[in-house]
């Protein structure tokens, strides 16, 4: 009996100790409170949980303190009393739940968790401070953190702005703009008064560190500091360091990034590549990473700068005594420092072109100090793409850059390389320079410049090349003039060895015109000048043997006025190209070119030219392409009866050339230097009426290449007074021209002639096309007649018997008056 | 003395049959109370269906129009995503700022029986009004209180009446709007633990008698009213057991009037029949307990018997069909 009641209460006792063995580690708070009030945050302190000791049918029991955690901070703060959704959710805000850094000391007013974690507790209490709710800066706020006191007491490394190697902090001589305050920076609270929450903010940001706005890309530094932006409101590039942008040559050595250099997104350059704005230990004046006495820091990434030092524009050496706009010159500010600032303009820049040609010219222009090498007149074309061909209409091709080839750098808008840039004076210059451009040991002593140096990225006519390749086809021709004028001169001096294959004609810098002409040209009377050609093949010119002489096809003409098309180039006034300009030497002739069906690399400098060849834009024989592309009713003449290499192929014209060698134009017409200026005849005149007779007579006579197709009756009788008005309109069905006797130009009144019935270039008048190459006999609808209308000119006289009279016109028998 | 103590216990336990065995009851009974098993409650089991992500970040409510189209409201992206009936995305519309057709950190929403979908813009004090396919219709500019800004955080639109509640968090009060006129008609509530009196009322829904079911986050209850703001009946009161809220957030109404409540911090989503009294728990068929939802905030069924809940800090919109209780 007695085991059994010891065995009771020992059973009774242990039900009793149940609940307190199960939640052993419970501890009862020493004023324990489980009102609403408190639980409504104290989770723990919840009936069920504290007072019973248990969970409930929904939820676990909570055996331990969770107030000011993430969690529960949310369950209000999502909206539902008060929105910080993107504090808490959406930002890289202030860390919790995590360990402070060992190096960190928390003041007590602090508390961390159990675990020694920073929780939202830690800085956060709903419980008011001694401050008082009623001050914003305090609510909820274990103390004041008027002027960020509170972030300065854990991170005091932060503080004390320049002096400790730290962004100032305290009243600047700047404002604060409004655009970081809309961010929700905060100002403290003088006027003006940085302080860590101007630029960080322990909630709500989404950027890197808690930042109000982004490092990244140098967004929060330039809210402030809108000075060293690199680009003015209208888009203009300022000769600044450049941001934003990935170094390309330039390198960030390692070294350089242990002192505390960071690269922004996507490895941009931002101000803190050069700027380390906490614990700088390195240069606290400018938060520098690295001490820059006389540009060392520049040349720390900019390595590939360094062969600079030993070329004239080293300052110096060439102009020891020239000061930037610091006033300092380059043995005080450093060799860089003398055109570059990085956060201001190192020399006076004018004009409107892109930043670094404006610095260029900025010594290499007038009252400049290099203004020695600065060559009057034109410069090749800046800020242009060279993958822009504005003149595919034409056959002139000017540019053939290749994207994918081109080793010549380019440069956008920030002054960095790029693929799709456009040129500058850097594209074909490098102003550090280059081997060539060494003094080496010289300093001080003035090189005279040739195609090596020029600071020239590559060697003339290599560079050239990199755009205009297609023009190389002129070396070993006769207008490589190393070849055949080795002791020329171009307008600066230079012989075809100095100048270099494209150097003879063309000077990047000084040039003339157009196309950067490098050879005297003579000025007209009406103050243009001489087409550039003529710098050459003039009788005292260098192609004196090669002149303009005799009749020849006009130039200065503009085709489109006269009806005609074509997609040979014209040229404006100003000698660029032009759908409506007019004809010159090069609308026929292309100079870099010997033969347009072949590259021909071999010499052929010394060869005779023929309508092949002779730098034809088209060939003009066997095909008469080149005149044919204006002229082209008159093409229909190939292949005809008329075409001699078809019914005379032994013929010859004036200058001796069979139809082959003439091409089927040439054997009636001489573009340059024949004998007769009418239609540029090519053949003699024979006998016979007007002069347009005369021209048919040369082959229809007696020994003539047409001998077997002379008219029995071969005129109209004359005098008659014929006008042709209404029926003088090319193109019409009863198009019927008549001629000045002397000069073959069209009249109103005058005399048939074989001209006025025939249209020499085409066999049938209702095919406008090529003959068939073979010589076929013709009949009343072929024949090279012109249309047969209705309203044939003749019927005003004979009457519409003259429809049939037309047919016999040639026949004796058939003749009456 | 001691020998006649010895002899009473000795005859209570010899003449009280079975008197032996009071410790052992006691000690049952004890370890039922202390250890509470989960088969003590109803639950109302759902079957998953899917989920709605689209990069929701911080969503906050869910509706869906009569042909199908589910509008969540996607806070921190200040974008309302619209999804097909099946859950597929298809567009969304909105970006953050203050002009038409642009949020600042919107809440709630509802949609009306012609499609037309009504979003408390909180962040800029307003209600906007957009076509089923996003374009702006009208915004309800929410005057401030005693100087103290608007905060509108849920909508709700009663056809029948032609008229649109809006939750005011901040000032503890409900607005109704003519929406044919877009005018304030009347105003519900204050400051306060009282019946029409709200401390942070946050969602909203009616049911069919267009009774507003109000969750009022800090009294933690739901308060209904009738259409002209006559109190009506609390739901729930403070604590964690069944039939209580903690973080009472959304609520929603199925087509036998059941009310279905969301607690955020808890986790559950709670159902109270049509008298106010607490019905059931959602449960999980696969575990055999009580649903557990990651931040459960606002709530929808649709017609087609599914619930929709809005996991804010799980960035999803999970979908549910709703199957049988299960004691």
């Amino acid at each position: 009996m007695h085991r059994n009641k010891i065995y009771y209460i020992s059973l009774v006792m242990i039900s009793m100790f149940l609940p307190g063995i199960s939640q052993a580690d419970v501890k009862t708070p020493k004023n324990p409170k489980s009102a609403k009030g408190c639980a409504i945050c104290h989770y723990r302190w919840i009936d069920t949980f504290f007072i019973q000791g248990r969970g409930s049918d929904l939820v676990e029991y909570q055996p331990e303190k969770v107030v000011a955690t993430p969690a529960m901070c949310i369950s209000c703060h999502d909206g539902s009393v008060m929105d910080s959704r993107a504090k808490l959710n959406n930002d890289s805000g202030h860390k919790t739940n995590m360990m402070p850094p060992d190096n960190m000391k928390i003041p007590e007013i602090f508390p961390l968790d159990e675990a020694g974690k920073v929780q939202c507790a830690t800085c956060h209490t709903a419980h008011g401070v001694p401050s008082g709710t009623a001050n914003k800066d305090s609510i909820f706020m274990r103390t004041s953190n008027t002027d960020s006191a509170m972030c300065r007491m854990c991170h005091p490394g932060r503080d004390g702005g320049l002096e400790t190697g730290n962004h100032p902090v305290g009243t600047v001589n700047r404002e604060i703009p409004r655009k970081i305050i809309a961010l929700g920076a905060i100002v403290g609270k003088k006027k003006d008064q940085v302080v860590c929450e101007t630029c960080h903010t322990a909630h709500g940001s989404p950027h890197e560190n808690f930042l109000i706005d982004s490092a990244g890309d140098s967004a929060l530094c330039l809210d402030c500091h809108r000075d060293k932006e690199i680009f003015t409101a209208d888009g203009q590039r300022k000769p600044y360091h450049v941001l934003n942008v990935a170094p390309q040559k330039a390198k960030i050595p390692q070294r350089l990034v242990k002192q505390g250099a960071k690269l922004g997104f996507n490895g941009v350059i931002t101000c803190q590549t050069c700027h380390k704005v906490h614990n700088n230990k390195i240069k606290q004046t400018l938060l520098l990473v690295k001490n820059d006495a006389k540009s060392t820091l520049c040349l720390t990434c900019h390595g590939d700068k360094h062969q600079m030092t030993e070329t004239q524009h080293n300052l110096m050496h060439s102009a020891p005594q020239e000061k930037n706009l610091e006033g300092k010159t380059a043995a005080e500010d450093g060799v860089c420092s003398a055109c570059h600032l990085p956060h201001r303009a190192a020399r006076k820049l004018h004009g409107e072109k892109n930043f670094t040609t404006q610095l260029c010219l900025s010594c290499h222009g007038k009252e400049n100090i290099a203004k020695k090498v600065d060559a009057a007149g034109s410069g090749h074309p800046l800020t242009v793409s060279p993958f822009e061909k504005k003149d595919t209409y034409s056959g002139l091709t000017i540019i053939d850059a290749d994207q994918e080839k081109l080793t010549l750098p380019l440069f956008n808008k920030f002054g960095a390389r790029s693929k799709d840039g456009l040129m500058t004076c850097s594209t074909c210059h490098n102003p550090h320079g280059t081997q060539a451009d060494a003094l080496t040991g010289k300093a001080g002593k003035d090189v005279k410049a040739d195609k090596a140096t020029y600071f020239l990225r590559g060697q003339s006519p290599d560079i050239c090349a990199e755009c205009h390749r297609s023009k190389f086809s002129i070396a070993n021709s006769k207008h490589d003039l190393a070849k055949v004028r080795p002791a020329s001169k171009n307008s600066l001096s230079q012989t075809p060895s100095e100048a270099g294959l494209c150097g003879n004609c063309h000077a990047a810098h000084g040039g003339r015109k157009g196309f950067l002409w490098a050879r005297e040209l003579k000025e007209k009377k009406d103050g243009a000048f001489e087409d550039l050609c003529v710098s050459c093949h003039n009788e005292k010119g260098i192609a004196g043997e090669k002149v303009i002489k005799g009749p020849s096809h006009p130039v200065d003409i503009s085709p489109v006025e006269k009806g005609l098309n074509t997609s040979l180039p014209l040229f404006d006034m100003a000698d660029k190209i032009s759908k409506t300009g007019v004809m010159t030497c090069r609308t026929c002739h292309n100079p870099h070119r010997w033969d347009p069906l072949k590259t021909v690399a071999e010499g052929h400098y010394d060869i005779e030219g023929s309508a092949q060849n002779s730098f034809l834009r088209l060939e003009n024989s066997h095909d008469p392409k080149l005149c044919g592309n204006c002229h082209t009713d008159k093409a229909y003449v190939e292949g005809t009866d008329h075409d001699l290499r078809v019914t005379a192929p032994f013929s010859k014209n004036i200058i001796d050339q069979i139809p082959a060698e003439s091409g089927v134009c040439g054997v009636c017409h001489l573009v340059h230097n024949g004998e007769n200026q009418t239609m540029l005849w090519a053949q003699s005149y024979a006998g016979g009426g007007d002069i347009m007779e005369r021209m048919c007579n040369s082959c229809h006579a007696e020994g003539g290449s047409a001998k077997h197709k002379i008219p029995r009756v071969a005129s109209h009788p004359k005098d008659k007074l014929i006008i042709n008005a209404g029926r003088d309109i090319k193109g019409r069905l009863d198009f019927f021209p008549i001629f000045h006797q002397t000069s073959g130009k069209l009249l109103p009144v005058g005399d048939i002639s074989c001209p006025s019935c025939h249209n020499a270039h085409q066999w049938n008048s209702r095919i406008p096309a090529k003959g068939k190459g073979v010589n076929i006999e013709g009949n009343a609808t072929t024949s090279f007649l012109r249309s047969q209308a209705m309203r044939v000119l003749c019927i005003d006289c004979h009457g519409p018997e003259a429809l049939l009279k037309i047919k016999f016109f040639h026949d004796p028998s058939k003749r009456t008056n | 003395m001691l020998r006649k103590q010895r002899l009473k216990t000795s005859l209570l336990i010899d003449i009280i049959p079975g008197y032996h065995f009071f410790p052992l009851l006691f000690f049952v009974t004890v370890t039922l109370i202390m250890v509470k098993p989960a088969w003590g409650i109803r639950r109302t089991n759902v079957k998953h269906l899917f989920d709605l992500t689209a990069n929701l970040n911080a969503a906050s409510d869910v509706c869906v129009s009569k042909d199908g189209r589910i509008y969540v409201v996607d806070g921190l992206n200040h974008k309302i995503r619209v999804f097909n009936h099946q859950g597929d995305y298809i567009s969304s519309f909105g970006t953050k700022g203050s002009g038409n057709g642009e949020f600042r950190f919107p809440l709630g929403i509802d949609v009306d029986g012609s499609g037309k979908v009504y979003i408390a813009d909180s962040g800029n004090h307003r209600v906007q009004i957009f076509k089923p396919n996003g374009s702006y219709v009208a915004e309800i500019k929410i005057p401030s209180k005693d100087g103290n800004p608007s905060d509108p955080t849920d909508v709700v639109v009663d056809d029948s009446r032609n008229r649109c509640y809006i939750v005011d968090n901040d000032n503890h009060r409900i607005l109704s709007y003519d929406l044919a006129t877009l005018t304030l008609i009347d105003t519900y509530g204050s400051p306060g633990t009282d019946k029409r009196a709200f401390r942070y009322p946050f969602l909203i829904t009616l049911n069919k008698q267009k009774y507003l079911y109000i969750v009022d986050v800090i009294n933690t209850r739901v308060q209904v009213l009738n259409p002209d703001g006559l109190f009506v009946a609390f739901i729930g009161g403070w604590g964690v057991e069944k039939g209580e809220f903690f973080r009472p957030k959304g609520v929603a109404i199925d087509k036998a009037g059941r009310v279905f409540v969301s607690d955020s911090y808890m986790g559950v989503i709670q159902i109270f029949d049509s008298n106010g009294e607490f019905h059931a728990v959602i449960g999980d068929p696969g575990k055999g307990a009580v649903k557990k939802f990651v931040t459960p905030t606002g709530l929808f069924i649709d017609n087609h018997n599914r619930l929709y809940v809005v996991e804010m800090l799980a960035n999803k919109v999970s979908v549910y069909h709703i199957e049988d209780d299960v004691d």
